[in-house]
C-alpha cells in the first residue's frame, strides 16, 4: 500500500479512537475485500467467510488504541483473519458439516482463465491440509514474503517455505494426472 | 513465473464481500454496544475500570478470607478430634482400673467369706 493510502488509513484511525464512528466505517470499506477474501479462499463458504470478516473487525474496534499505523492494521488485520478462518475450520469439522471439495467456488468469472482449469485448481487448493492452504493464499493472494506469512501465521520461516513448495507440487501433480494435456 | 503460480494469483485474487458488509458491521458492533450498555445498566458498578477492579479485589480477598476461614475450622475440628479421642482413651484406662479394683475386692470377699468355714471345721 502506498504511503499516501497509509497515511489516509492513519488519520481514519486516530480520528477513530477520537470517537468517530464513521472513520471505523472508512477503515472496514478499505480492508474488506482483503479479510472477506482470505477467509473466503480458506474456508470456501462465502457466508461462513462474511460472518469470519465480520468478527474480525469487531475484534478491531475493541483493539484500535493498539493500533499504530496502517502498515500495522494490515499485519493486525492479515493475522486475525488468518487465525480466526483456522479455528472456523476446525469448528465445522467436529461440527461435521460441508467437506472442502464439495464447496462450488465463488462466482466471479475470469474470462482470462480456463473454466475447467480453474474448477479443478479450486478444488484442489481445497484439499490441501489447512496450513499449507492458509500459506498459500497468504503467498497468492496478498502476495506476501515468505518473513511476513511465518510472522502471520507464527510458524518458522522454513516451514512456510516447506509447505508452499509441497503444496505446489502436489496441485502440479495432480492436476497433471487429472488433465494430462493441460500446461502445468 | 510458471504457468501454475499464475493460475494461483487469478484464482485467489481479492474479492468485495457482498453488498453492505460495511453497514452489517456497523449494526453488530451496535448491537453488540446495546448489549454491554443494558449490562452495565443491570450492574453500573462495572462501567468503570477502577470500580471494575475493586470488584475484582473483593472478590479476591472473599475467596482469601473464606479459605483462611475453612483452614481455621478444619484445624479446630481436628483438635476436638484429637481431645475426644484423648477422652475416650482415659475413660477406658478408668474402666480398666476400676474392673481390676472390683475383681480385687470380690477375691477378698470370697476370701474372707471362705476362712471362717474352714476354721470351724478344722474345730470339728
Amino acid at each position: 500500500m502506498s504511503n499516501v493510502a497509509d497515511q489516509a488509513v492513519e488519520e481514519s484511525l486516530a480520528r477513530c479512537v477520537a470517537g468517530d464512528r464513521s472513520a471505523f466505517g472508512e477503515i472496514v470499506r478499505e480492508h474488506q475485500s482483503m479479510v472477506y477474501s482470505l477467509a473466503l479462499h480458506f474456508l470456501r463458504n462465502p457466508s461462513m467467510a462474511e460472518d469470519v470478516a465480520q468478527e474480525v473487525f469487531l475484534d478491531l474496534y475493541r483493539n484500535l488504541p493498539a493500533i499504530k499505523s496502517g502498515a500495522h492494521l494490515r499485519f493486525w488485520l492479515r493475522k486475525v483473519a488468518c487465525h480466526r478462518s483456522i479455528d472456523r475450520a476446525r469448528r465445522r469439522q467436529t461440527d461435521g458439516m460441508l467437506s472442502l471439495e464439495d464447496v462450488p467456488e465463488p462466482t466471479t468469472e475470469d474470462p482470462s482463465l480456463d473454466p475447467l482449469l480453474r474448477k479443478k485448481l479450486w478444488k484442489l487448493v481445497g484439499s490441501l491440509p489447512e496450513k499449507p492452504r492458509m500459506a498459500l493464499v497468504l503467498r497468492y493472494q496478498e502476495e506476501m514474503e515468505l518473513h511476513e506469512i511465518a510472522e502471520v501465521m507464527e510458524i518458522p520461516i522454513n516451514t512456510v517455505k516447506s509447505s508452499i513448495d509441497r503444496a505446489l507440487g502436489v496441485l502440479r501433480e495432480k492436476l497433471a494426472r487429472s488433465m494430462g494435456e493441460v500446461r502445468v | 513465473m510458471k504457468p501454475l503460480e499464475d493460475e494461483l494469483h487469478n484464482l485467489l485474487r481479492r474479492k468485495e464481500p457482498p453488498e453492505g458488509f460495511a453497514e452489517r458491521v456497523a449494526a453488530r458492533l451496535a448491537t453488540k454496544k446495546r448489549q454491554s450498555t443494558e449490562l452495565q445498566r443491570i450492574f453500573p458498578l462495572f462501567g468503570r475500570p477502577v470500580l471494575r477492579w475493586v470488584a475484582v479485589a473483593a472478590a479476591c480477598a472473599i475467596t482469601i478470607l473464606s479459605f483462611v476461614r475453612y483452614e481455621h475450622q478444619q484445624r479446630m475440628r481436628a483438635e476436638a478430634e484429637r481431645a475426644s479421642q484423648e477422652a475416650i482413651f482415659a475413660l477406658r484406662i478408668a474402666n480398666e482400673e476400676l474392673n481390676t479394683a472390683l475383681q480385687r475386692a470380690q477375691q477378698a470377699t470370697v476370701q474372707a467369706l471362705s476362712s471362717p468355714r474352714k476354721t470351724k471345721s478344722a474345730m470339728e
